[in-house]
């Protein structure tokens, strides 16, 4: 569904990804690394917004020869700041994800619990980034990326987006970037972003957390569940 | 669901009022001028009757200048609201963009050629100062301030050398009045050019997908497959040619463009598909009362100068708003 080969990208003399190679399928996976490992970057490249050296296939097609209509019909995208200070209603906000491409609006509103009248610049960041991703979602792209979908967000509109994007994975391919480790026990598979390369692991406790991040920590467990945690 | 119904209902009630204000604002522009001439006897005149002096000053003096006032609020309205949007701002209008400024240099430089040449190159010097202040303010850090902010520094730069030019050069004095903003000496040769941006404004309508799309951050807009800099330029390009054409006829007319969408925004929302119709409409009317009441005083004042008046208060206002937002 998505392969990338041999992915090299650099700003200036800074080289940020140095050969990724990735195969995922149908699934949840979690793409975590160190801040400016190049998480966002990677996104940026599948999304085929940044020039890119390597192969980029998502449903055997290869994006650099896309156009932006054609990306938009494979790919579904939630940036990590969008503009909430616009008066528009959620619906009109979400009617932007069939612009140009098709999909089902209805579909996309009922999957989320914010009311379809309600002006997104009066939303709570929970709430708008609910609307973010059933925009997203509205043209059923068989790839969504979600750049930081949980960050700074409560415990219920957290598990809320989750719940969301587990369900669209039982038959679609999500990756979505990931700050806060512990949701990786949600997630069905981890991709790794290290030293400008990536590597899928099946669980958390098999990443090597202190070298990719660079910090002491360690891993707490409680009711099956695991919970890196920073050492003080 | 319901609330959404009575939202479109908002929608459709602004728009039928502006429709039904326009031939009142037109009618009620034809009564006023030097000549005192009644409501009765416009009424007449418009009907068929009159004297032979009414129809003159109606259909000859008064009546282009009215629809000229109509059609370059419709034009001015149209491009302040595409600027919005394209330039991610709530401040965007020609003027302050200093697309108008650009236009007029062009108008300025062709008016030492031949006058022919006016609405050309007033088309060619906004469009290239519109990208000049779009990558400036882009290269400044591409928030809506810096965008202003070039906006206003590159429009006065050039202010600076169109006056030089029209005091300097004697031939150029004629062109005072005009550099202003007036619809004064407008006769029907320059109405039917500034007709010319009706349809531009009208196939905008039809673009309102790609202008919400273009309120969006960059990344957003492509992902939901918006080709941004081609929508960008193409846009840009139709900004400056409906700014060029106004200030080709009736020089710098400011804050148009700013006033009416942001007023139509309260009304009807962000979305283009409502506020490129409502802006159309009540720029049109916005322009042709301000023209009014430019000429109602004993001595007719220029129709920039009523537009500034009205809009520059609500242009701090915005000003401080952004700042607070951060």
């Amino acid at each position: 569904m998505l392969k990338v080969e041999n992915l090299r990208k650099s700003y200036g003399r800074k080289i940020v990804l140095n050969g990724v190679d990735l195969k995922l399928d149908t699934g949840f996976y979690g793409l975590i690394g160190k801040n400016g490992a190049g998480k966002t970057t990677l996104l940026r490249c599948i999304l085929g917004i940044e020039k890119y050296e390597g192969s980029i296939v998502v449903n055997d097609r290869p994006i650099e020869k896309l156009n932006r209509y054609e990306i938009a019909r494979l790919i579904g995208y939630v940036p990590q700041i969008s503009s909430q200070d616009l008066n528009l209603s959620v619906r009109e906000f979400v009617e932007m994800g069939v612009y140009f491409r098709d999909g089902n609006v209805e579909e996309a509103l009922s999957i989320i619990d914010v009311p379809e009248d309600r002006k997104i610049n009066t939303l709570s960041g929970g709430e708008f980034q609910k609307v973010l991703i059933a925009r997203a979602m509205a043209g059923n792209p068989p790839l969504l990326l979600l750049d930081e979908p949980a960050s700074h967000l409560d415990i219920k509109n957290t598990g809320e987006i989750i719940r969301i994007l587990k369900r669209y994975s039982s038959n679609h391919l999500v990756l979505a970037v990931i700050h806060d480790l512990y949701l990786l026990n949600y997630v069905d598979k981890i991709v790794v972003l290290h030293n400008g390369k990536a590597r899928i692991y099946e669980a958390v406790d098999n990443i090597p957390l202190m070298e990719v991040y660079g910090g002491n920590l360690k891993i707490v467990e409680a009711n099956g569940m695991r919970f890196p945690v920073p050492l003080v | 669901m319901q609330s959404n119904g009575r939202g479109i209902n908002v929608r459709i009630v602004f728009i039928l009022s502006l429709l039904f204000l326009i031939p009142i604002s037109i009618f009620f522009a034809l009564t006023l001028g030097p000549a005192d001439i009644s409501f009765s006897l416009v009424m007449e005149t418009l009907l068929g009757g009159g004297t032979n002096l009414s129809r003159v000053i109606i259909f000859d003096i008064r009546l282009p200048r009215v629809l000229a006032a109509l059609a370059g609020g419709i034009a001015l309205a149209t491009a302040g609201t595409m600027a919005q949007a394209v330039f991610k701002n709530p401040l965007g209008d020609p003027y302050l963009l200093g697309i108008s400024s650009g236009a007029s240099l062009g108008a300025v430089i062709a008016f030492l050629f031949h006058p022919s040449l006016v609405p050309i190159l007033a088309f060619i010097f906004a469009i290239l100062i519109a990208f000049l202040v779009y990558f400036l303010g882009t290269a400044a850090g591409g928030t809506p301030t810096t965008l202003i902010l070039s906006g206003i520094a590159v429009g006065m730069f050039i202010n600076a050398i169109v006056w030089y030019l029209i005091l300097s050069l004697p031939y150029l004095h004629g062109v005072y009045a005009w550099f202003l903003g007036s619809f004064s000496t407008v006769m029907w040769d320059q109405t039917y050019l500034l007709f010319i941006t009706i349809p531009i404004s009208l196939v905008s309508l039809f673009l309102y997908k790609r202008f919400n799309l273009l309120m969006l951050s960059d990344d957003e807009a492509m992902s939901l497959g918006l080709d941004v800099k081609i929508n960008r330029a193409i846009t840009i390009m139709l900004i400056s040619f409906l700014t060029a054409m106004v200030v080709s006829i009736a020089g710098i007319i400011g804050f148009v463009g700013l006033v009416v969408p942001h007023i139509c925004r309260l009304v009807v929302g962000s979305n283009h598909k409502y506020l490129l119709p409502t802006s159309l409409l009540f720029g049109g009317i916005f322009l042709l009362m301000a023209d009014s009441l430019a000429r109602m005083g004993t001595a007719e004042i220029p129709v920039g100068i009523v537009t500034a008046i009205m809009g520059a208060p609500l242009f701090a206002y915005l000003l401080v708003r952004s700042h607070v937002k951060g």
